[in-house]
């Protein structure tokens, strides 16, 4: 009786936020308005006739991006054949095999700062600064301001490596970011008498208290290469001052600070994780936590949009957040990571695609995106204040989602990583150190080395000598 | 003489024919019993994925990701209106990114249908060659053919990326159906050469007595009398074409975007719809499972045909 109580609630908690959206999607001008108030202020028609090939991502932006791609046909003349959208994995392959090999199959994608380290590097994404400053080409009305400086500069590189971020070109335009933080079921903590934890050690503690029967305290990415130790793992690493190379690239994953906290970690997981947790991958951990098996599910902030989908979730309305955990005497700290929209530098027609770009970004877009797509978190200062994105988000997370995920906003949250292009191979090596460690190994000796391996790695391939 | 009486506790025993208690029929019928065990619980080992896979594509999203388990549920066809007819949900996010698994299972027909009929006229010919006459380094040909399939894939797939991007075949129909040759040929060729070499030579000593033509020959013995080993072969060609995802992933895009690569793209960072990717596969494999079953007898008499020689 009281679980169905609890269930009515969050249902009206949820209706109501969804009617808070639909009111809000209610006052967005109509598609003829947003196209004649942006023909009044800027030659869209200026490259007229001109085509834009895009691969996409499979994501909630994508999805709600594609509805308007005959909007900005209309505005701009340029024509955009039907887009190619695949998941992650196999996103990055595509791209990498196009970009790779010269073939200039798309003009424009989406990418990430980590993953377009590497690009840049190669010259393989056209730089878009030259666009952004120059006022025949990019609208008056484009208000680079309103996006976040921090997710600017998370996609600006000079191409220094090791450094040198927020600096130099703008290689991409974020249009979604997330922060990583603890997912944890408030009605299990609140059974617990546990508060979300600060220190790794408080964090391997309320995971092994909520532990009981079927529901087991923690589930977090195991699957080697699938993002595993870049999401709430670095961040509680950098969180205890840990940094993965240092200033001369150098590894520093097995100082002391990466050793404690690989081991609290990857022994809290053996503990109250997962049986095969080698194998687990962000969705399957999303899904586990949002079907009610597990107590906590430390990844990315915006899977909450599923957490708090009644029709989807079993946890609706019982999720609270909380910041990764840390060391006592530091801040939080939270990596993060956005997607961006970019060039590629074999561009059929860069003009054409600049303008896809700059329109694709713009804020009345990016509100219809997160409004009508779900597209959390947005970039725009615009659109996060807009009332009914803040009017879904103020919900979220029995109302600790928009709190902790500001925090991370204001400045908890910063890349993880050092820019250089072997990161995939630095991020790799690591998970499988924490696999070992997961597995028996010692931590220290398994942490030497990857250290080893990683070091050897960076030298092989020229990114330091 | 007494028969000696066996000591209990001795370790020796009467021989099975002369155990009490247990008749010869009772004990076939035993081991009879045993065995449709054993097949009944290796079949079902088998064939769990199949109905793990059909079950979920009847489920609704928050049935499928369920704990515990949900063996009872209310079924939906939800999943197969929207993978088969593009009705998707309005509230659902793939309403807005369409799967057309429709339009994809279109390509799989053309590109796999077109490369087996490909594979099968240029294979038959090959292993004809190869099982009937003689020429030098014979085996180094045959066994050409066998190496495209020991070479991984991404041995040659970013050459022929380049060159298909250049040639104008890249994300064609003609392209995709030329490349799955390197799949379906090597298969056909070492299939249908054993046919070809059971087949007695005095048949074709007397085809070519009388005249014959070497294509006349293939024509007009070999292939009426391989008959079973070319619905065989020609099936499971047809299946390692219609399974393929790295060809149309790699050299593909959206226009040729074929059911195998459409059926992940039900992953999304807002839930896999693992309902509508299991209902994908399951009409992925449709075809797959009526050929088989039009040909079944044709692939156990084909696949044992050559086996033996006499």
């Amino acid at each position: 009786m009281k679980l169905q109580n609890r269930t009515n609630r969050r249902r009206f908690v949820q209706g109501a936020a969804v009617g808070a959206a639909a009111v809000g999607a209610s006052w967005l001008p109509t598609r003829t308005d947003r196209i004649r108030a942006m023909q009044d202020s800027f030659d869209w028609k200026q490259f007229d006739g001109g085509q834009v090939r895009l691969i996409l991502n499979k994501h909630p932006y994508t999805e709600s991006l594609l509805p308007l791609v005959p909007e900005f046909e209309e505005l701009t003349g340029i024509s955009v054949p039907e887009p190619l959208i695949l998941p992650e994995a196999e996103y990055f392959q595509k791209l990498l095999l196009d970009l790779s090999t010269g073939a200039g199959e798309f003009d424009a994608f989406m990418t990430g700062p980590y993953v377009h380290w590497s690009y840049d590097s190669a010259g393989w994404t056209e730089p878009l600064e030259p666009f952004l400053a120059d006022p025949n080409m990019t609208s008056p009305e484009y208000d680079e301001a309103d996006i976040f400086k921090s997710l600017m500069d998370a996609n600006r590189w000079d191409l220094t490596l090791g450094g040198g971020t927020g600096q130099g070109s703008q290689w991409a335009i974020p249009v979604m970011v997330e922060t990583y933080v603890q997912s944890f079921r408030k009605d299990l903590y609140d059974e617990a008498g546990i508060e979300p934890a600060v220190t790794i050690e408080q964090w391997r503690e309320n995971n092994a208290a909520v532990t009981s029967g079927d529901i087991k305290g923690i589930i977090v990415r195991g699957e080697r290469g699938g993002g595993m130790t870049g999401t709430g793992f670095i961040s509680s690493f950098r969180g205890y001052g840990g940094v993965v190379l240092d200033e001369e690239l150098v590894c520093q994953i097995n100082s002391a600070e990466g050793v404690h906290v690989a081991e609290q970690y990857c022994a809290s997981v053996r503990e109250s994780g997962p049986e095969g947790w080698a194998n687990v991958t962000w969705y399957e951990g999303q899904e586990s936590f949002a079907n009610g098996s597990y107590g906590q599910y430390m990844d990315c902030d915006f899977f909450n949009a599923l957490y708090d989908d009644p029709d989807k979730s079993a946890v609706a309305g019982q999720v609270g957040f909380a910041h990764c955990p840390h060391a006592e005497d530091r801040d939080p700290f939270s990596s993060l990571w956005t997607w961006a929209l970019a060039m590629s530098s074999k561009a059929q027609d860069k003009n054409a695609a600049w303008y896809f770009l700059q329109w694709a970004t713009m804020k009345e877009q990016m509100l219809v995106a997160t409004v009508e797509g779900r597209n959390y978190n947005p970039t725009r200062a615009s659109v996060f204040d807009a009332p009914e994105v803040q009017a879904t988000m103020a919900e979220w997370a029995n109302g600790t989602y928009l709190p902790v995920v500001l925090a991370n906003l204001g400045g908890f949250a910063t890349l993880g990583w050092s820019p250089q292009p072997e990161q995939t191979f630095v991020s790799t090596r690591w998970d499988q150190a924490l696999q070992e460690i997961w597995a028996g190994d010692g931590a220290q000796t398994a942490l030497d080395s990857a250290k080893e391996d990683i070091d050897a790695h960076l030298v092989d391939t020229g990114v330091r000598s | 003489m007494q028969a000696p009486v066996p000591i209990a506790g001795s370790g020796s025993r009467p021989p099975p024919s002369t155990r009490p208690g247990m008749s010869r029929k009772a004990r076939e019928r035993r081991n009879h019993a045993l065995l449709h065990i054993g097949l009944i619980i290796y079949f079902t080992v088998s064939l769990m994925p199949f109905v793990w896979t059909f079950l979920t594509s009847l489920k609704q999203s928050r049935d499928v990701a369920a704990a515990p388990l949900k063996i009872f549920f209310q079924p939906t066809l939800d999943n197969y209106r929207a993978v088969l007819f593009n009705q998707y949900s309005d509230d659902s996010a793939l309403a807005r990114v369409r799967v057309d698994i429709p339009g994809s299972f279109m390509n799989s027909l053309i590109i796999a249908g077109g490369a087996t009929l490909l594979a099968m006229l240029l294979g038959n010919i090959a292993a004809f060659a190869l099982a009937r006459y003689k020429m030098p380094e014979r085996e180094v040909y045959a066994f050409f053919f066998l190496a495209f399939r020991f070479a991984p894939v991404f041995v040659f797939i970013i050459p022929m990326f380049l060159i298909y991007q250049e040639i104008g075949l890249y994300n064609t129909h003609l392209g995709m159906i030329l490349i799955s040759q390197v799949i379906a040929i090597p298969l056909i060729v070492w299939v249908m050469r054993s046919f070809y070499e059971s087949i007695p030579p005095e048949l074709f000593d007397s085809a070519a007595l009388d005249g014959a033509t070497r294509m006349q020959m293939l024509r007009q013995i070999a292939l009426p009398l391989a008959a079973p080993g070319l619905a065989a072969t020609a099936v499971l060609a047809f299946i390692a074409c219609w399974n393929n995802f790295v060809f149309p992933f790699l050299l593909g895009a959206k226009q040729t975007q074929t059911i195998t690569l459409a059926t992940i793209t039900f992953i999304g960072y807002e839930e896999v719809a693992w309902g509508m990717m299991t209902a994908a596969a399951i009409v992925t494999i449709v075809p797959e499972l009526i050929l088989a079953m039009l040909v079944q007898k044709h692939i156990v008499r084909g696949l044992t045909y050559g086996a033996v020689k006499e």
